[in-house]
């Protein structure tokens, strides 16, 4: 029923951030035709099918990843300060963008080889837990992952050190700044596309996540494959992570901060946790994002203003929230 | 149903802690399991649930080895009741028993109306319905072993094992989760527990196991296991066992330790 309400929410906002915009779209020639020229109907119609269209499914979709993927992991890492970047989905694709920025590749093969390796990431993460301990602890998999990720992150910085720092090293860095502002239709779909594969599992799994959230020997003792179950979360969050980021750049604190603001409006079972943290994630993106391109004389990259935002609303949310995990 | 151990070794790495260990427990009965720290209580209840291969020998239950059965029809038979349970989010405890359900939920399900009449069954059995909507982390020590205990009888497993379940609550808890714990052998489940107060034992009744520090295992029943000899040679201090007769009616056996001297160990 709350879900529904935010649904509604979720609906309303995307319909007026369709509205608004730098380029004055006038909404009731648009639909009537009357009052202006066939060209500015046409650029009307260029403008928000080409341009905004995209660009607000796009956040609706990235926010709703990224905010799924951190509420898993922060369940099955048993750990309220864990993100979707934990075992190395963020820092893989950001050395992949940069590589392929480096190499002159055109955006789609920016894109895919940041989706790849974002992806090749974590399965080196996987495969280096699994190869050192048979305990199947959570610990050896996010130090195996805080491993890779500096891995990646010094490859990241290589590649930019080698970059030409007129053209390229530019490049580099505003795409690392996280930004939405260049999302076309296909980027739109292809989102989708990896966000629905990502969900449907977990979608399907979603109560049995509370159960591994539990200790590891409790969620056996329960009658859970852990090791079964945590492989598909971990497909699934990085299947959804690597997609967003290959689109959009770095934007942090949205896996980490929303989670929270959803378990605060929803409770922490996961039944509800998991759909409820891609209709906020979305409005919570869809919203910066608006502000982004909107509000301000010039656009700051999203990534910025995630950071921005999220970080004093987490401090806000620890103050308030002295349950579960103090 | 019967739980029995065959010659069963237990320890991490192929090394064995525990040595050869026979029991047969059918449901219905309460053992407790008393011995020093360290001797290996909590690896023979990691090797029972089937959380830790053998060294060696096996595990039955009904004639079945636990290591052929899969994790969720084990976890039907044996539940377990940690001594504590690190919860990270804020759960109610209905949500916390409801994951007792989680052997009897399939793959790609969520709890079914019969799942929440398990769970309100559980709490009622225990007299904790008031506790039903309160979250898990903010309730006392007593409460939370209370809803745990409670999330294992909605796992309906026909043996329960309790890893210390009394050693986090006051005086009067500990005597209260006791004497709940003995409701539940009566209603036919198969009762493991550990303790570190021999007083308890008296109090459960039933089998005991008794492990000292050399390892040995003594297994009998409480009245000829629980002697100052032998628990003499498990704690290493002097103790007095002596009856009282109640104004409540009955007899209670009860062990003090005398003289706090430690002798030779």
């Amino acid at each position: 029923m709350k879900l529904f309400v935010w649904i509604c929410v979720l609906i309303l906002l995307s319909s007026t951030a369709l509205l608004v915009g730098k380029y004055p779209v006038n909404f009731i020639s648009l639909i009537s035709g009357n009052g202006a020229s066939p060209e500015d109907i046409n650029t009307f119609k260029m403008i928000i099918i080409n341009s905004r269209l995209p660009r607000i499914l796009s956040a609706l979709l990235i926010g709703g990843c990224l905010s799924a993927a951190g509420a898993v992991y922060q369940g099955i890492f048993r750990n309220p300060m864990v993100s979707p970047d934990m075992l190395g989905a963020s820092s893989g694709s950001a050395f992949g963008a940069a590589l392929a920025i480096l190499f002159r590749f055109s955006i789609k093969g920016v894109e895919a080889l940041s989706f790849a390796s974002g992806i090749a990431a974590v399965a080196i993460t996987w495969t280096i837990s699994s190869t050192v301990s048979k305990a199947r602890s959570s610990l050896v998999l996010i130090l195996s992952g805080i491993l890779v990720s500096t891995v990646f992150t010094s490859l990241l910085s290589l590649v930019k050190f080698t970059a030409d720092p007129y053209s390229k090293l530019p490049d580099i860095t505003f795409w690392l700044l996280g930004n939405l502002s260049a999302v076309s239709l296909s980027d739109t779909v292809f989102v989708s596309g990896c966000a629905l594969l990502g969900f449907i599992p977990l979608f399907l799994i979603r109560w049995k996540i509370n159960v591994l959230s539990l200790s590891e020997d409790e969620a056996r003792a329960l009658g859970m494959n852990t090791r079964a179950y945590r492989l598909i979360i971990i497909a699934c969050a990085t299947l959804m992570t690597s997609a967003a980021v290959s689109v959009c750049g770095l934007i942090g604190w949205v896996g980490l901060v929303v989670p929270h603001i959803v378990r605060m409006i929803f409770g922490p079972d996961y039944k509800t946790l998991v759909t409820a943290s891609i209709v906020i994630g979305g409005i919570y993106l869809l919203t910066v994002d608006t502000l982004a391109r909107y509000v301000l004389s010039i656009e700051i990259p999203l990534g910025i203003l995630t950071a921005i935002i999220g970080a004093p609303f987490f401090i806000y949310l620890m103050t308030k929230s002295e349950r579960g995990w103090s | 149903m019967i739980l029995e151990t065959k010659n069963l070794s237990c320890g991490y790495s192929g090394q064995a802690l525990i040595e050869k260990i026979n029991l047969r427990i059918s449901s219905g009965e309460t053992v407790s399991l008393l011995g020093p720290n360290g001797v290996g209580k909590t690896t023979l209840f990691k090797t029972l649930l089937g959380l830790l291969k053998p060294v060696s020998g096996a595990v039955i239950i009904d004639d079945e080895n636990i290591e052929n059965m899969t994790q969720s029809s084990r976890a039907s038979s044996i539940a377990y009741v940690p001594q504590a349970s690190e919860v990270f989010f804020p759960y109610k405890a209905e949500e916390i028993v409801m994951m007792g359900r989680a052997p009897h939920i399939g793959f790609f399900r969520t709890p079914a109306k019969n799942d929440h009449n398990h769970v309100d069954a559980a709490l009622s059995a225990l007299s904790i319905r008031s506790l039903a909507k309160r979250v898990f982390t903010e309730l006392s020590s007593g409460e939370k072993q209370l809803v745990l205990i409670a999330r294992a009888l909605a796992q309906q497993s026909k043996f329960l094992i309790l890893d210390e379940p009394t050693s986090n609550l006051d005086f009067g808890n500990q005597s209260y989760v006791i004497s709940e714990i003995k409701n539940l052998s009566t209603r036919g489940i198969g009762i493991i527990m550990t303790t570190h107060h021999p007083n308890h034992v008296f109090e459960s009744e039933g089998t005991v196991i008794l492990i000292d520090k050399q390892r040995k295992i003594s297994v009998g029943e409480s009245k000829e296991i629980m002697t100052k000899e032998n628990l003499k040679t498990v704690y290493g201090i002097n103790v007095e066992i002596a009856t009282h007769e109640s104004e409540h009616g009955g007899t209670h056996c009860y062990c003090v330790p005398v003289g706090c001297k430690r002798s030779k160990r």
